[in-house]
């Protein structure tokens, strides 16, 4: 899975790199717009290599490659792309797009990185071949045509180790990423596309191909553990860090009794799916392992370093 | 108030699903803009989105009018009613247990919850 994973990052590196350069901007240093700051609350900044200091960020202002857009405490920000994708990126976050490349016949190539904070990735246009791919300091996930939730650092810490999937383990709080895939399900109208994300850590690759399924990468170095199916109170929480106006409007100072019942009963769903981490087990550097691809389902296999499909062995 | 009005809509959206309209220029990503700056209007924006099948931009839609309008008892229904229809009833019934019964009409809330994960069945069927 590993080697297919690579082929296709390398494939899509090298569209890309032949992308910018039939699309290279007659100067270096022009910008390369590629979406629209769509909606702005609170204090919400743009920084790059081109300006002396960071500038605010009202509605309509152009997004272009290498921008660093930061949101404070209660702040949060939308993007919107040229195909229609959608960056939502929550409170006291650093998010940047490295790289976007989009043609309405053949289809859209995006780079990312959240370096903090939370981010909800929308995929826009279905039309083409469509890739996505956000970096964290832990990780990477690969988007496919769905809706993701992702945190980095020390809320994302908080909420997965609340999960009783995940329980307590060696977490870095600048590093940790949780990712939540949000949809489409298999089930979904109008006949869109099931999403799928894939979370990456350490070379192994954890899969989340159903709404709900949550995968955690504690610390660069260490293994995803999961896929496991988030509680109601870790997704309200979720919620909160990518939409803190929506949150606070309730005025309630918090998740309310009928969203925490439901916790329990998640927690005994995710001890039935996938892997998990006990203690230290987030470092699978190994190489014995480091081609392990976990799944959602207990009937997948992994794949071994030839490409060959086999047991799924346990990660401990 | 016309809270339920994406349920009466998504029926046209699985018809008209296959004719999906791409913004490829900043001139339709300001247009776009524009019509959701104000909670009526980014509103029925999101159902001509949902009319059209595009599901996933009718709630970034959505949440562009929750950033600006958090307190919009219309949007925040209609959001949780379309994760449910993405085929994410965890996350529209973790919503429809924040919502106030006082914000709907009677036993609006109730219904939701009932029919949040089993609407995508239904619809198909």
């Amino acid at each position: 899975m590993r080697r297919v994973y690579q082929e296709k990052t390398t494939l899509v590196t090298a569209c890309l790199l032949a992308s910018t350069i039939a699309a290279a901007p007659a100067a270096a240093q022009e910008r390369v717009e590629v979406g629209s700051a769509a909606s702005v609350a609170g204090d919400v900044t743009l920084d790059n290599d081109q300006l002396r200091r960071p500038v605010d960020v009202e509605r309509g202002r152009r997004i272009a490659w290498g921008d660093l857009i930061r949101t404070k405490k209660n702040s949060q920000m939308q993007i919107l792309l040229l195909d229609r994708s959608n960056f939502g990126i929550g409170q006291r976050s650093r998010v940047r797009i490295d790289r976007y490349v989009y043609n309405p016949n053949e289809g859209r190539s995006l780079i990312g990185s959240l370096i903090k904070g939370a981010l909800r990735f929308f995929s826009g246009s279905e039309e083409g071949e469509n890739t996505a791919e956000v970096s964290t300091p832990a990780g990477r996930i690969g988007i496919r045509g769905t809706a993701v939730d992702m945190l980095v650092g020390e809320k994302a810490e908080d909420i997965a180790e609340d999960e009783d999937f995940v329980g307590s383990v060696r977490s870095d709080d600048d590093e940790a990423t949780f990712v939540v895939l949000r949809g489409p399900g298999p089930g979904a109208l109008s006949g869109l596309t099931p999403g799928l994300a894939e979370v990456t850590g350490a070379d192994v690759t954890v899969i989340l191909d159903e709404p709900g399924l949550a995968a955690y990468i504690p610390r660069k170095g260490a293994a995803p553990i999961g896929p496991f199916r988030i509680s109601n109170s870790g997704l309200a929480r979720v919620q909160d860090q990518i939409s803190p106006r929506w949150a606070r409007s309730f005025g309630d100072g918090g998740i309310p009794d009928e969203v925490l019942i439901g916790t329990a009963a998640a927690g005994i769903l995710g001890v039935l799916l996938g892997t998990r981490g006990d203690g230290d087990d987030g470092d699978q550097t190994s190489s014995d392992n480091s081609n392990n691809t976990a799944t959602g389902r207990s009937d997948r296999t992994c794949e071994d370093a030839n490409g060959n499909r086999i047991p799924c062995p346990p990660i401990r | 108030m016309s809270i339920l009005l994406f349920r009466v809509f998504v029926p046209a959206a699985l018809l008209a699903a296959s004719a999906p309209v791409s913004a490829q220029s900043f001139e339709d990503l300001d247009a776009l803009l524009e019509r959701t700056a104000d909670e009526e209007q980014g509103i029925a924006t999101a159902r001509e989105q949902v009319d059209r099948g595009e599901l996933l931009e009718a709630l970034a839609t959505l949440e562009r009018v929750l950033t600006i309008f958090p307190k919009s008892a219309e949007a925040r229904f209609n959001h949780a009613m379309l994760l449910c229809w993405i085929d994410d009833p965890q996350g529209g019934l973790v919503e429809f247990e924040r919502l106030d019964e006082d914000d709907y009409e009677p036993g609006a809330l109730e219904q939701a919850r009932a029919t949040c994960s089993t609407a995508t069945q239904d619809e198909e069927e």
